[in-house]
């Protein structure tokens, strides 16, 4: 209705002109204004505004239905429309009759607590021909966490119904008439949900399961901030809602639940007394509390929720939210064929514990009956989660043990079929040094030729230098040459501190260039060998200048007139030449 | 008087300001013909000028008549009519007590509270209510039931109706034991026969039957209570922009409030509620925000105490903040069981 267009209400003509040419084309445009921001808009007088909006509201406007008429209609067409059954007696009369038509019920629970199995019966049931209490109908199932087993509800159908199962061909047929979907995202389920939408009337589809919508809504937006999920879910909660008005089928969507914490207890300003008082009576309730997921809005969107918990080795199927029946819980078991309540009188829970949902002693519960299922991962996942739950881990010391390991050993697998990078390169790394051939031995000359070349090289070119300095004198080493020779291995040792440093230098400039990259701003990263060949020219530099200065004062001294030697050591020079490599 | 403040399209707006005319006293003694000329409009037009301008100007010099100003009461008449204004029950004594006796006719009163705490129970509670016979004490008026969420269930109205036929019937025979008691009125059918349902799926069409009351209801006559459950599930759905939504709110807010005060019918919201961040904390309150918060006369908020339902009252001009339990029962909205003095002042 929202969508009907102005120009076929009847409107007079001039009106109905001058809404077109401002393009408020349909009744939701127009609605959506004021009737002062249309005037302001339409350029006419108030009056006519009036009138026109209030034709366009009242063609707008759904027809109205006395109560009466409601009630007429549903007792003819029971058959057609009414409930669907849960065949099971105790909860059928607690919604009189069963799941009702166009409205959304809600099914939720703890992992492993027998949602799945739920829809899968309901999804049988519907299938059911109607001379066993079924609807004939065709069933879409939307499997967005990937459960639905067509195995398990062959045999939930073969144990409730053997006869009917046990005639040829009868299974296939009805499995044919279940439909599953399994979206992957929340727009893949979206698109899906606008497709159904069309073949819901075409194809006498009688219900839709939904398992579980919490799983792609909290999955997608995980990260996200809360307003997305919010709107997300307020889309396809009216349009769900506006699919089972429009067709009048039931929907029935399960939903997960999540452990409240303790700040989040909710309740009204004025009740901040109250409440308080609450707490401190009863702290541990509130530790093992489990909400419903997807929040307060949705709790509010759903006509029907249907809690199943485990209390003390019990699980219970309870009314949580129904406006026709009273809060009542019932007691059940899953059996081969579905679940199935242990008796059918419910017992009536008092006050808002119907909306609690307890999950105590489940897993002693799977284990003793052996489910059918061999792995169910979902058990398994929770278990692992508690397990994995530590008291303070958040400011426990990371122990490295659990990331290095001492001992490395050689991959076995082909070396090409590494696709990290990082890998790659730590095994290309481990391949030489745990490779058979490469022996202690050879780590010993590799280092130490290593050391060699470090120690070695530098020192040969100075021995250069001082043998030539050395021929260049005539005689014999004198005293005087002794002493030469003293100072300059003064000179080295300090040129060993001083290589050392620039050592040091070249990772900091090293870390500078790396850091100077990430910013964006600064020079270039070195390549390699560079920092190399400005260490050794500044040591060749260095080398010079000492040497020319020792032969200076070495002819000086030659002239006589004694100077001290030691003056010579700490030559400024040399200095002036590091502070340009700094520069 | 200015010109710009009359109901005028902007156009014949300017025309008039263009022409001149600034105030309406210079529009009093003039004919349409000659305003015709003018503005260079149609004759026609220039009457309907002349007609907004004698209207307006009629409610500013209203000084000779015997109230002050045209239109307002004092507060004496008011008294008097509050007097005998009707309300209508809840079928819980302790929450009639704090609400002054039922529910008002004339004002709009928004419920809200938790899911499944009762609100669409009270909404069809007094949907049921509303149409006790005079004879019986009730009002003996019709419902409309506006059904934004599909949760009006035709069963349990039947039983509600049942419950309640049955009850004032015991009740009334104790009391007046030789009365005859007209037998056709109270029938369950007849009772829901009078609940008119519009099921609605979008927010224009929320807007659209709001607008269409109006009409609606002076066409059916005897109508004494409306009833939206629930005021807030479409507009919290597919809105996106905000600001659009409280304009479109406090529009609607508006003509409801004008419908309860022209057919003294009494209009029930029932709102859902949503957290919000105060103080550190999580705490619940009432949704659709601030703005729509001063929207309502009344605002009750229904909670758990304990394993208690009860009703808060939140806001109102005339009644104290006071809570009162209550229970649903099979039969509907009952007193809660256990206590009957149960009323606190908070």
């Amino acid at each position: 209705m929202a969508n009907k267009l102005i120009s076929q209400m009847g409107l007079p003509q001039s009106i109905a002109n001058i809404f077109a040419a401002r393009n408020i084309l349909t009744a939701k445009d127009a609605l959506s204004l004021t009737e002062f921001e249309l005037m302001e808009l339409l350029d006419v007088g108030l009056d006519d505004i009036t009138s026109a909006v209030e034709h366009i509201s009242e063609i707008a406007c759904p027809p109205f239905r006395t109560a009466l008429l409601l009630m007429e209609d549903h007792v003819q067409n029971a058959h057609l429309i009414g409930h669907l059954p849960t065949c099971l007696k105790g909860l059928d009369d607690a919604l009189c009759g069963g799941i009702p038509s166009g409205a959304l019920t809600e099914l939720v629970g703890p992992a492993g607590i027998g949602k799945t199995q739920f829809c899968l019966k309901l999804a049988l049931l519907a299938a059911l021909p109607t001379s066993h209490g079924g609807l004939s109908g065709r069933v879409i199932y939307i499997d967005t966490e990937s459960k639905f087993s067509s195995r398990r509800m062959m045999e939930i159908g073969e144990n409730s119904f053997p006869k009917l199962f046990q005639m040829e061909g009868k299974a296939q047929e009805m499995a044919g008439n279940i439909i599953v979907l399994q979206p992957m995202s929340l727009s893949e389920f979206t698109e899906s949900l606008q497709q159904i939408k069309l073949s819901l009337l075409q194809h006498q589809v009688k219900l839709l399961i939904i398992d579980s919508m919490a799983a792609l809504i909290s999955g997608d937006n995980e990260r996200n901030s809360w307003a997305p999920r919010q709107n997300a879910l307020g889309w396809h909660v009216s349009f769900l809602k506006s699919l089972a008005e429009f067709s009048q089928i039931p929907i029935v969507v399960t939903n997960q639940v999540r452990a409240q914490s303790d700040n989040r207890a909710f309740c009204y300003p004025f009740q901040a007394q109250i409440s308080n008082d609450e707490h401190v009576k009863n702290p541990e309730r509130l530790e093992s509390h489990l909400v419903a997921a997807l929040g307060i809005n949705w709790a509010h969107a759903v006509t029907i929720r249907l809690v199943l918990e485990a209390n003390s080795d019990q699980r219970f199927i309870k009314v949580a939210k129904s406006p026709n029946s009273p809060p009542l819980a019932f007691p059940f078991v899953v059996t081969p064929s579905g679940v199935s309540l242990q008796c059918d009188e419910g017992i009536e829970v008092m006050g808002p514990h119907v909306q609690t949902i307890h999950c105590q002693g489940i897993s002693d519960l799977v284990l003793g009956e052996r489910l059918w299922l061999k792995t169910n991962w979902d058990k398994a996942w929770s278990s692992f989660r508690k397990k994995r739950k530590r008291p303070h881990s958040h400011n426990s010391i990371q122990i490295p043990d659990k990331y290095v390991s001492w001992d490395p050993t050689r991959f076995e697998y082909p070396f090409s079929e590494e696709p990290d990078p990082i890998k790659r390169r730590e095994r290309s790394n481990l391949m030489v040094w745990t490779s058979p051939i490469f022996k202690p031995a050879g780590a010993i000359v590799v280092v130490s030729m290593l050391l060699i070349y470090t120690l070695l090289v530098p020192l040969k070119c100075f021995e250069f230098l001082l043998f030539k300095r050395l021929c260049s004198f005539s005689h014999f080493p004198s005293s005087r040459d002794l002493l030469f020779l003293s100072s300059s291995l003064i000179l080295l040792t300090k040129y060993l501190s001083s290589s050392s440093s620039l050592f040091l230098k070249r990772d900091k400039m090293a870390f500078q260039a790396a850091y100077s990259k990430k910013k964006g701003t600064g020079k270039p990263l070195p390549k390699r060998g560079q920092i190399k060949a400005k260490i050794f020219r500044d040591l060749f530099r260095s080398v010079l200048t000492i040497v020319s200065n020792a032969g200076e004062n070495a002819r000086r001294r030659k002239g006589g007139k004694g100077r001290s030697p030691s003056s010579v050591a700490p030559s400024p020079s040399s200095h002036t030449s590091y502070a340009r490599s700094d520069a | 008087m200015e010109i710009s403040s009359l109901p005028l399209s902007p156009s014949l707006r300017s025309k008039l300001l263009s022409a001149g005319y600034t105030n309406l006293c210079s529009l009093s003694s003039i004919s349409p013909p000659e305003l015709a000329r003018a503005l260079n409009i149609s004759n026609h037009e220039a009457a309907g000028v002349l007609k907004v301008v004698l209207q307006r100007s009629r409610v500013d010099g209203a000084g000779e008549s015997h109230a002050i100003i045209n239109g307002a009461r004092t507060a004496w008449d008011i008294l008097r009519d509050e007097q005998t204004l009707t309300r209508i029950t809840t079928s819980c004594e302790e929450v009639d007590t704090i609400l002054g006796g039922g529910i008002n006719c004339k004002e709009v009163t928004e419920i809200g509270g938790v899911p499944g705490i009762g609100k669409t129970q009270l909404g069809i509670q007094l949907a049921i209510n509303v149409q006790i016979p005079v004879d019986y004490g009730g009002l003996g008026g019709k419902a409309i039931y506006i059904d934004t969420e599909g949760s009006f269930m035709v069963e349990r109205v039947f039983q509600i109706a049942e419950a309640c036929i049955q009850d004032t019937l015991d009740n009334f025979s104790l009391k007046h034991k030789d009365f005859q008691v007209c037998e056709e009125k109270m029938q369950p059918k007849a009772f829901l026969a009078n609940i008119f349902y519009f099921r609605i799926c979008s927010y224009t069409e929320q807007i659209a039957v709001i607008n269409y009351l109006d009409k609606f209801i002076a066409e059916q006559q005897n109508v004494k209570l409306v009833v939206i459950d629930s005021v807030t599930f479409h507009f919290r759905q597919d809105f996106e922009d905000l600001a659009l939504r409280t304009r479109v709110l406090s529009g609607m807010a508006l003509k409801l409030m004008k419908l309860a005060k022209k057919f003294s019918l009494a209009v029930v919201l029932l709102n859902q509620v949503t957290t919000k961040f105060i103080d550190g904390s999580f705490q619940l309150t009432l949704a659709l925000g601030d703005s729509w918060s001063h929207a309502c006369t009344n605002r009750v908020i229904l909670y758990w105490n304990g394993n208690e339902r009860y009703a808060y009252i939140d806001k109102s001009p005339s009644l104290q903040s006071a809570s009162a339990s209550f229970s649903v029962t099979s039969k509907g909205i009952r007193s809660a069981t256990s206590n009957s003095k149960r009323i606190k002042v908070m």
